[in-house]
């Protein structure tokens, strides 16, 4: 069986799957058309700079490679032929499989999420950042796609029959990455004197509460707590985790209801994690997770009991780790996508 | 809900905003559609109001653009020619170069009517992609000039339409005879595909409904709300401490866009008859205000005439209520003057400011009906001065006569009446929970 994973490498998901599913012993490929800023690792990269060598590099790959996969698997609702998804009929009629791997705004509803919740994330984002293939991408993979997968468990509400996938994450790599973090003594330790540094990483700052964030930090501040917020943004995935890893704390977002692939990797750094987990997606998630829950009206008080009391720091950040490894390694949820490919989605 | 404004203001008119925040009050998301101009950005939050803007182009922008482009290129090409080869020549190649602009314009105009009437301009139809992108559960058009593609996106898109008519749009003095008629014509056709119609005072809505057979519409006045702590009982001070009025004076003010239309310039005239204890204060801007600088330089008003620039609306009432009384001189030029309900009026209001109105029909109900102040003729500096004279005469009381009237009655006149309308009229189209 081989397999294909793109043309989007979101949170660099389809290069951390193609590379475990090949480590278990399939034969994968993974692509991206357009590599963004973040340098996520992936098997082949679209980089030739002029749009006529663009062109012909996509052509070549689609006609003369993509044809030799079985299975693809299809990431933030682009197939071969970008957002227009023309291809996937034909894909289905050659006999090959077809999976969709949606993560957020992709397939999120926003004028539902609006006026459902009381906080969302789309309510602060302006302009829409929705796909604009959304609703077409929701009708091919519903129609056409062997199996859709979400990243998230609130996006199950917009695609019935699909299944939650966790976002995977490479706990080598990571280790290794974690190994550049500077200054990781934590605060609050005999001979360590530093503000409490509080790590938050916003790819889109409306989406993410950062204003609120920063907002509650600073009144914090002002009512005598040492704590500092580290805004990491702008940078590299890897110099992202060396700034993130040097901190105590970690926010993920307040705003969307679900933990993104941020809190994933600052709980595979043993760093606790506050973010916001809608009521109603708690069931779905798997037992025992770690992330620690607060919202737009509590986060002030539920950040500063943190900062005070260092002593939770440990227990909290090694749940993290236990939890991350268990649901997020890149094995495990390899391991999930190939059950599918194979026809078996328990 | 979702609900998509439609609007053509490049400068958002206040009543859009209000009914936007009422309808976010009530859990809506309000996306307002708007003009845009060079340099403004195309998406912005005014207040909780997401505003994308959309320039306006009379054929697809390209070509719209490329016609701009020439027209500079060929002024400046034919001045260049001119300036070089000398007095003949220049005359000659400006004039040409006129000529060549003129076509360029004539073309551009031929090229656009050579589409069907009822089909829509470029610009619509990006205004008709944003709308199905937007995806709303209602659409809410203000004035004429957007009804035409909401009228096309509530069809296509099967969707509710409410029509929010701030004038008698067919009836704007700056129009032809002929553009009048095609417009009139146009809102008669198009109304009848609206689900709510909203207009801004009875009389307008009235004209409405005998011109085009339809229910009268819901009338919502440009009311405003007091600021929070405002205290209509205790004036401020602003305009004496600012501009050293003596406080034995008295202030009369004009506040709003300094239009050549609105009897300014009689206003201002009429100064020299009335007492030289009533200052007049002009606060605003527009077009007639160096017209008006020089009126008051040549009758040597400078003492008693003062001018003030805009000031935003958080501190407007604040500025409002520091005079002693307020004008409202607006000129029945044409039928949609006549039947204005103008939104000082309901600034002074509410500000609890005695207020001197030209003698037009809503003005008139509301001014005079309710005892807020002096209602008369003002086509002449003879009648301003009158009429200001009666206000400030001193043995009947002068302006503080008619504040209590004014203290009673404000609340039937601010936005939180008006809001339950808004509230009303989206329940009935099953967007909003009733109140």
């Amino acid at each position: 069986m081989r397999i294909f994973h793109g043309p989007k490498n979101t949170g660099g998901m389809a290069g951390i799957l193609a590379r475990a599913q090949r480590e278990l012993g399939y034969d994968t490929w993974s692509v991206n058309y357009n590599p963004g800023n973040f340098g996520y690792f992936c098997d082949q990269v679209f980089t030739n700079p002029s749009i006529i060598g663009r062109m012909w590099e996509w052509m070549w790959f689609v006609l003369a490679k993509a044809p030799q996969f079985d299975v693809f698997h299809f990431y933030f609702g682009e197939s071969l032929c970008g957002p227009k998804l023309l291809d996937v009929p034909w894909l289905k009629r050659m006999g090959k499989r077809v999976f969709f791997y949606f993560c957020g705004c992709d397939i999120r509803d926003s004028k539902y999420a609006v006026t459902t919740h009381k906080h969302s994330a789309c309510a602060n984002c302006w302009p829409m950042n929705c796909s604009r293939n959304r609703i077409k991408a929701r009708k091919i993979a519903l129609e056409y796609a062997d199996g859709i997968f979400v990243s998230t468990p609130d996006l199950l509400e917009f695609l019935p029959g699909a299944r939650l996938l966790p976002q995977p994450i490479d706990l080598e790599h990571f280790a290794a990455l974690s190994q550049n973090q500077g200054d990781s003594a934590p605060a609050g330790q005999p001979g360590v004197n530093r503000p409490v540094r509080v790590a938050h990483a916003p790819s889109n700052r409306a989406i993410k509460g950062t204003d609120m964030i920063i907002a509650a930090i600073e009144r914090l501040r002002r009512r005598g707590l040492k704590v500092q917020l580290v805004l990491v943004e702008n940078q590299s995935h890897a110099e992202a985790i060396a700034a993130s890893g040097s901190c105590d704390l970690a926010v993920d977002q307040l705003l969307v209801g679900t933990y993104g692939q941020y809190a994933v990797e600052m709980m595979a750094l043993g760093k606790p994690t506050l973010c916001h987990i809608r009521q109603d997606v708690e069931p779905l998630y798997p037992q025992g997770c770690p992330i620690i829950r607060t919202t737009v009206d509590d986060f002030e008080n539920v950040l500063g009991e943190w900062v005070t009391h260092p002593e939770w720091w440990p227990a909290a950040g090694e749940s993290g780790r236990r939890y991350v490894k268990q649901v997020h390694d890149m094995y495990s949820v390899a391991r999930i996508c190939l059950k599918a490919y194979h026809g078996n989605s328990q | 809900m979702r609900i998509v404004m439609v609007t053509d203001d490049v400068v958002i008119d206040r009543r859009i905003l209000q009914e936007a925040e009422t309808l976010i009050d009530r859990g809506n998301e309000v996306i307002l559609i708007a003009s845009g101009e060079k340099g403004m950005p195309q998406f912005e939050w005014i207040g909780r109001v997401k505003v994308e803007r959309i320039r306006r182009y009379i054929l697809p922008p390209r070509i719209d653009s490329f016609c701009a482009k020439a027209m500079n290129d060929v002024r400046r090409f034919f001045v260049r020619v001119g300036q070089d080869i000398g007095r003949v020549i220049r005359f000659f190649a400006v004039r040409t170069g006129r000529v060549l602009v003129k076509l360029i314009l004539l073309a551009r105009g031929l090229a656009w009517r050579i589409v069907r009437k009822n089909a829509l301009l470029p610009f619509e139809r990006v205004i008709l992609d944003r709308i199905r992108w937007y995806n709303p559960d209602a659409i809410h058009a203000h004035d004429l000039p957007c009804l035409k593609v909401s009228v096309c996106a509530s069809r296509r898109l099967h969707m509710p339409l409410i029509y929010d008519a701030h004038e008698l749009y067919p009836e704007i003095d700056t129009l032809s005879r002929v553009q009048k008629r095609t417009l009139s014509r146009m809102e008669k056709r198009l109304v009848r595909h609206c689900d709510q119609i909203i207009t801004v005072n009875p009389f307008i809505a009235e004209e409405m409904a005998k011109r085009y057979g339809v229910v009268e519409p819901t009338v919502i006045y440009n009311a405003i709300d007091r600021p929070e702590g405002f205290d209509p009982t205790v004036a401020p001070n602003r305009f004496r401490e600012s501009m050293s009025i003596p406080a034995g004076d008295s202030i009369l003010l004009y506040q709003g866009w300094m239009s050549k239309t609105r009897g300014l310039q009689d206003l201002v005239r009429a100064m020299k008859m009335v007492d030289d204890s009533v200052h007049l204060v002009m606060m605003g801007y527009g077009e007639a205000r160096a017209e008006l600088e020089q009126i008051v330089r040549e009758e040597n008003l400078g003492e008693r005439v003062h001018f003030k620039e805009a000031v935003g609306q958080d501190e407007l009432l604040y500025w409002t209520a520091s005079a002693d009384a307020g004008i409202i001189p607006y000129q029945p030029i044409d039928l949609n003057n006549y039947y204005s309900s103008p939104n000082k009026l309901f600034e002074f209001i509410q500000a609890a400011l005695p207020i001197v109105a030209n003698d037009l029909p809503f003005l008139r109900k509301v001014v005079a009906g309710e005892g807020f102040g002096v209602v008369a003729e003002l086509q002449s500096p003879d009648q301003y001065a009158r009429a200001i004279g009666e206000m400030f005469d001193a043995s009947q009381g002068g302006p503080g006569r008619f504040r209590p009237r004014l203290l009673e009655r404000a609340g039937e006149y601010n936005w939180a009446n008006e809001e339950k309308k808004i509230s009303t009229i989206y329940s009935q189209i099953g967007s909003v929970e009733p109140e």
